[in-house]
């Protein structure tokens, strides 16, 4: 494997994430200041201070709760990866399939999900099987869409150039086309990620047994704002977590896109 | 192995297609060829092709010289069988290495693992075609340059890495499609220095394509000149000065001769 950061590189990479961390620290900082100062309720606006602390000592409620929505999360992310990597070379096999499913696609993402997660509840139960629909059903579309991409952008001349070496289908595939579709496929991916626990916190929410959203719904009912802070600060750092390592695989399966533009070597 | 079987006969009932069967070994008794007779195409109704006969055999390095737009290309997609003409006859025997304006490199493999994906398409084993094409590093001059991928290398660089490319595919007939018309002069020098000098070493036939006239003199036996679109040949020169040492000819009387007669020609 080859190095993909240079030092400098990886200090400006550090430098840049200082902005928005002071931001945060910055507005948690006069938010405190401001609930302390002007004595809101803690039933209006908690103080982080509070979000802390009810973070702390619910802490491991909230973790039963957060595996049950990280098994969601995992399992419908996993199979909107595969269904998308089926679905987008079916569609770029056969024109007919693709001039069939690409409007239902676009159709399917318009349908407000918060209407459709009570029917499949209907469907499915309480348990964890609609809930992971849901995330299929958000997760699926960026990914297939940015691969279907990905393949149909395949360089022409490189398709020729396969074609003369009498390579197949799948040969195609292997070496050409799936390479050339991976930085299209990470972009889908790290589209679908920032969705894939709010899809599943949204589905819990919806009803169910268990999750960050059927805790996040009975703090709301006893008015608990500071565990219902406490419980969108995990959702907001999973899911940033997950970016980072979607970032992370991709410098690293797509590595010939790194460094790019730096002069080449020899004659 | 062949990379086209045997003659694409394109006119139908035309006879005389002299088909030997490809060789395994590169470098064996040259009876590779190919022969354009009489090939026609047009594109939507507009004549691209009209009629051109050619042929390059042997060890020979022929240019098929012309403006731009004349349909150079056009010709090479229908040797190669990526489109086929509309009338007249491609005869070959061996087979066909050939080498694109772009570099058919891939980003994600490394300069070995390009070179060696038509063995590899082929279903020939890795080590094996390692193994095959290892030699020819050092010849083409890019050697250590195995485990590099493209984007580390210069534009001469990955021009040899394409050169050679070809050249595994097949070591009897090359065409080569203005393979150094992306480089800047200085480098397009240095190629076609390099270009004669590796051409020795491996006695490979060469159609070469190309808008250069210098070029064309600097690196050929003979010069097929084309007309413009609708294109046939318009003229056949044989070179026939410093044949052996054609890194000589650029400096030479004769050179101008040429050059001017290409000119008055065209």
């Amino acid at each position: 494997m080859k190095t993909v950061l240079t030092g400098s590189n990886k200090k400006r990479r550090w430098r840049d994430a200082l902005y928005p961390v002071a931001t945060v620290v910055a507005v948690v900082a006069v938010w405190e200041l401001i609930v302390r100062a002007a004595d809101v309720p803690a039933y209006l606006v908690p103080a982080p201070s509070a979000i802390a602390l009810a973070f702390v000592s619910d802490f491991g409620l909230i973790a039963s709760h957060a595996r049950a929505t990280m098994f969601e999360a995992a399992v419908g992310l996993s199979l909107s990866v595969a269904i998308a990597f089926g679905v987008a070379m079916l569609m770029d096999n056969f024109p007919a399939v693709r001039k069939a499913l690409y409007p239902l696609l676009i159709m399917s993402q318009t349908a407000p999900v918060i209407a459709v997660a009570p029917i499949l509840i209907i469907w499915f139960g309480f348990g964890a099987l609609p809930k992971v629909v849901i995330v299929v059903l958000m997760c699926f579309f960026p990914i297939c869409v940015s691969l279907t991409d990905g393949f149909a952008e395949t360089d022409k001349d490189f398709l020729d150039y396969f074609h003369l070496i009498k390579a197949t289908r799948l040969q195609v595939y292997r070496h050409l086309k799936i390479p050339h579709a991976l930085p299209y496929f990470f972009a889908g991916l790290k589209i679908a990620v920032t969705y894939t626990v709010m899809a599943a916190v949204i589905a819990e929410w919806l009803g169910g047994n268990e999750g960050i959203g059927v805790y996040m719904l009975r703090a709301k009912q006893s008015f608990a704002l500071d565990r219902m802070f406490a419980a969108i600060a995990l959702v907001v750092a999973v899911s940033l977590i997950l970016i980072a390592l979607v970032d992370l695989a991709a410098r690293r399966v797509v590595y010939w896109k790194a460094g790019a533009g730096e002069g080449g070597v020899g004659e | 192995m062949t990379c086209f079987d045997g003659a694409a006969s394109v006119g139908g009932g035309r006879e005389g297609c002299q088909i030997v069967p490809a060789r395994e070994s590169k470098n064996a008794a040259k009876a590779a060829f190919i022969e354009a007779r009489s090939v026609r195409k047009s594109f939507d109704g507009v004549p691209v092709l009209d009629g051109v006969s050619m042929r390059v055999s042997g060890s020979e390095t022929v240019s098929i010289l012309g403006p731009s737009g004349c349909g150079k290309s056009t010709l090479m997609n229908i040797i190669t069988g990526l489109i086929p003409a509309d009338g007249g006859d491609i005869c070959f025997a061996g087979r066909i290495g050939y080498m694109q304006q772009k570099d058919m490199l891939l980003p994600w493999k490394t300069i070995m693992a390009n070179v060696t994906l038509p063995r590899i398409i082929g279903g020939a084993d890795r080590r094996e075609a390692e193994a095959e094409a290892s030699p020819y590093f050092e010849m083409f001059g890019i050697e250590g340059y195995e485990n590099k991928y493209p984007r580390e290398l210069s534009g001469g660089m990955r021009r040899r890495a394409s050169f050679l490319s070809a050249f595994l595919i097949s070591g009897d007939v090359m065409l080569l499609d203005e393979p150094f018309g992306a480089l800047d002069s200085i480098t397009r020098g240095r190629m076609q220095r390099w270009l004669i000098d590796v051409k020795r070493k491996v006695g490979v036939a060469i159609m070469l394509i190309t808008h250069d006239v210098e070029e064309a003199i600097l690196l050929s036996d003979r010069v097929y000149l084309m007309s413009d679109k609708p294109s046939r040949v318009r003229d056949e020169i044989e070179v026939d000065f410093f044949a052996d040492e054609k890194s000589r000819r650029l400096l030479s009387p004769e050179f101008m001769e040429y050059k001017k007669r290409i000119l008055d020609s065209l």
